[in-house]
């Protein structure tokens, strides 16, 4: 497989996308081990076709480009549209050393903090006892969800459809035995009083 | 069900025990009540308008007394001997073919002998007789494409279900029909459930499959009762079940109920709700023709692509459109044309006149289409053409009076309410979309906007996940592609050129044409922002005022004296 003219060796049932980062080619995105095709920013051009680098199966033969013209507008665009949903409170935040949104920036030239569109909701919302999920700053990127599967609770989850999508702790929400693994993943889910 | 009591009662009172059956619709949806008299002796004779009077003066008059009431004849039926005006006589009727439409109307849906006897699993009876194979070969050279919108081949797919290696194959009606203004689904099932469930049975006898499924909104009740009916008589007749007419195929159907969420529509969303998770699409491919319910194999056809089948396998070409036609016209309805039937043509039969500015084609994921562009065949080819999409079938015509902004800001809420969330671009960027046009229609618009939202609007059809927000920006690109001007009157004029949105306009009395005597509009408002002068001339408060349009109306109309006008920012 060619990803930008660079050859690529492909494992079967590989993603265009982790063919690309077992190579050390980085393409924008979000998601954890898991791919959901939520975040947008990995789409790349394969053949004429827009396709999400995440879901999209890697085939010997493919030839991928991740910096078309094309291409470029739509991560730009996918990055601004949650950038606005996105508060910046970047001092508080606990992946401000290692923030997706800015290693984007760096990579697309673009310039920090744009506002090309006007901030969207903030709310907050208490999911158990004193954890707290921001959803200005939420990035619905779904590591939390599959951190929490992966101790074993399961019990995270999204709830809601369109811009009130929100995380959702399933079943009693006091069954959540805080192992806190949820926190140290993300800046959007802070305990009450930090 | 008024109409349908004093029937009853008046057919009680005559001592008869002439049955009243629930017929199915017709497509003249404007001059409902509908009632059909079948009486021996004359042509079925259709009564449009119905009030409890004439339903008296049917059973008196007509069934006892021979006297068909020929002043509230709507039509015949059919064409007859009497020489009686019939449906086919209409404009309508005229350019009107029925395939999926032939039986609606016709039938009591309740009633599976009246639909057996108008050749009713005919086309099942004789496919049995022949192989899956040659009956798919037969559908892929009739043309046959999927109905839900996009227009894909439909023996394409199944072939590829076909090919597929399973234990298990299973096939789905997608009947979760949820665009604004959109019935023609509804109408089916509603009216002719055997057609559906007959184009099943050939479907799965054709693809292997030996369940199926009708995905069918919870919001449709009648349609569901109907098809449960279906059911229950199609297996006591042994139409449906084991060993079907004795052949080797056999097949169980049942019902299930979408909780009313749009963008189950969507085929790996369907998929998902049907599997008891969230109604959340994935990525295709693999397409569920390779895996779908529970990993199997599955077909998902809408309800208009099923019901061509028995048609298709007699040998004919499923070569017409179903459209359910409304918006601001005299004669809303479902028609059922011939692919290639101009748009105009169609919106004459409305009656749409000269106020006609728009048609809105294919609800929330569909197209404006102006006056220009009125004259182009309508068929899946020519369409793409244009940019626009035949989508579901819904034709909304929109007048003068319509604003094409504002009409793309409400296709756009619903999708926006609709979307899954999922993605960023479906989920942020129809919301940024939904600001800029919130904005604009409120007079808050800015320079710069369209030119955003433009960007926007491609972005979201590029980069959405499914084809709910890929086809999510079409009313808002095809409206800025043909009514840009209007979209400019609200930025930098602040006004409204149809008058219609709220914040730009201010309702007005001419004082000149106020009757001092009448105080009707000053009755009917609702805040009491009118009040009368000491010359009794009755004046608005524009502060007050809540530009609700109960006034305008209420002004008689020898008078005329409240206008709607631009306001003055």
């Amino acid at each position: 497989m060619l990803i930008d003219g660079q050859k690529v060796p492909v494992q079967p049932g590989q993603t265009i996308l982790e063919a690309a980062l077992t190579n050390q080619i980085f393409i924008p995105h979000l998601c954890g081990s898991k791919h959901l095709g939520g975040c947008r920013l990995c789409l790349v051009q394969v053949g004429s076709k827009i396709k999400a680098a995440c879901t999209q199966k890697a085939e010997p033969g493919l030839v991928v480009q991740t910096r078309t013209p094309q291409v470029n507008k739509l991560v730009k665009m996918a990055w601004e549209l949650l950038v606005a949903s996105h508060q910046m409170r970047c001092a508080e935040c606990s992946q401000a050393a290692d923030c997706q949104l800015k290693k984007i920036a760096r990579l697309h030239s673009l310039p920090l903090p744009t506002r090309t569109f006007p901030a969207l909701s903030q709310e907050k919302i208490t999911l158990s006892g004193d954890l707290i999920w921001l959803k200005g700053q939420c990035l619905f990127c779904g590591k939390c969800i599959e951190q929490c599967q992966q101790v074993g609770q399961g019990i995270l989850g999204m709830a809601g459809k369109g811009e009130k999508r929100r995380l959702a702790l399933w079943l009693n929400p006091n069954s959540c035995r805080d192992c806190q693994k949820c926190l140290g993943l993300c800046g959007a889910l802070v305990k009450a009083g930090n | 069900m008024q109409i349908k009591a004093c029937l009853e009662t008046e057919i009680a009172a005559a001592k008869q025990n002439w049955p009243v059956l629930e017929g199915g619709c017709l497509g003249h949806c404007y001059a409902e009540p509908l009632v059909l008299v079948h009486n021996p002796g004359f042509p079925d004779l259709l009564y449009g308008f119905v009030n409890e009077g004439l339903a008296r003066r049917l059973i008196k008059d007509y069934l006892l007394e021979g006297d068909p009431c020929l002043e509230y004849l709507l039509a015949a039926v059919e064409e007859n001997e009497l020489g009686l005006p019939s449906l086919q006589d209409f404009p309508r009727g005229q350019l009107e073919k029925r395939i999926l439409l032939a039986r609606c109307g016709q039938i009591a849906p309740g009633e599976i002998r009246q639909a057996l006897a108008r050749g009713a699993y005919a086309a099942l009876a004789s496919a049995l007789e022949q192989k899956p194979e040659d009956l798919l070969n037969l559908v892929a050279k009739s043309g046959l494409r999927g109905r839900g919108g996009a227009g894909f081949p439909a023996a394409r797919k199944w072939q590829v279900c076909r090919q597929t290696q399973a234990a298990e194959r299973y096939l789905i009606c997608n009947a979760d029909e949820g665009d604004p203004g959109a019935f023609m689904d509804r109408s089916l099932l509603e009216s002719d459930p055997h057609l559906l469930l007959e184009g099943m049975l050939l479907a799965a006898y054709i693809i292997g499959a030996k369940t199926g499924f009708i995905y069918v909104r919870a919001e449709y009740p009648l349609a569901i009762a109907r098809l449960q009916t279906a059911l229950k008589q199609a297996q006591e007749l042994n139409l449906l079940g084991e060993n079907i007419l004795g052949s080797n195929f056999s097949f169980k159907l049942q019902i299930f109920q979408g909780a009313g969420a749009f963008v189950c529509g969507e085929e790996t969303a369907l998929l998902a709700s049907m599997q008891g998770y969230a109604g959340l699409p994935s990525p295709r491919p693999p397409h569920p023709a390779e895996t779908g319910y529970l990993g199997q194999p599955t077909v998902i056809n809408n309800v208009k692509t099923l019901c061509f089948l028995p048609s298709v396998l007699a040998g004919n070409k499923p070569d017409t459109l179903l459209l359910a036609l409304a918006g601001q016209i005299p004669n809303p309805g479902l028609l059922e044309v011939p692919l290639g039937t101009s748009l105009s043509e169609i919106i004459q039969i409305g009656g749409s006149g000269q106020d006609f500015k728009a048609v809105q084609l294919g609800g929330p994921s569909g197209s404006c289409l102006p006056r220009e562009l009125l004259n182009l065949p309508l068929d899946y080819e020519t369409l793409q053409t244009t940019g626009a999409i035949m989508g579901s079938g819904g034709v909304i015509v929109l007048n003068q009076q319509d604003c094409m902004v504002e009409t793309a800001r409400y296709f756009l809420e619903f999708t926006q309410q609709e979307s899954c969330g999922k993605c960023s671009f479906c989920r942020l960027g129809t919301q940024q979309m939904l600001n800029i046009l919130n904005r604009i229609v409120q007079g808050e618009g800015q320079k710069g906007d369209l030119e955003l939202l433009q960007e926007l609007a491609e972005g979201v059809k590029l980069g959405s996940l499914c084809n709910l927000g890929k086809t999510a920006p079409n009313p808002v690109l095809s409206s800025l592609k043909h009514f840009r001007s209007e979209y400019l009157a609200h930025i930098e004029k602040k006004q409204c050129p149809a008058l219609a949105c709220s914040a730009l306009i201010e309702y007005y009395i001419l004082p000149e044409r106020c009757e001092r005597s009448c105080d009707i509009c000053l009755g009917k408002c609702p805040v009491e922002a009118i009040f009368s002068n000491e010359q009794r001339i009755k004046v608005i408060d524009p502060d007050k005022c809540i530009k609700c349009d109960s006034c305008l109306p209420a002004c008689p109309p020898q008078y005329q004296a409240i206008i709607k006008r631009p306001k003055y920012i």
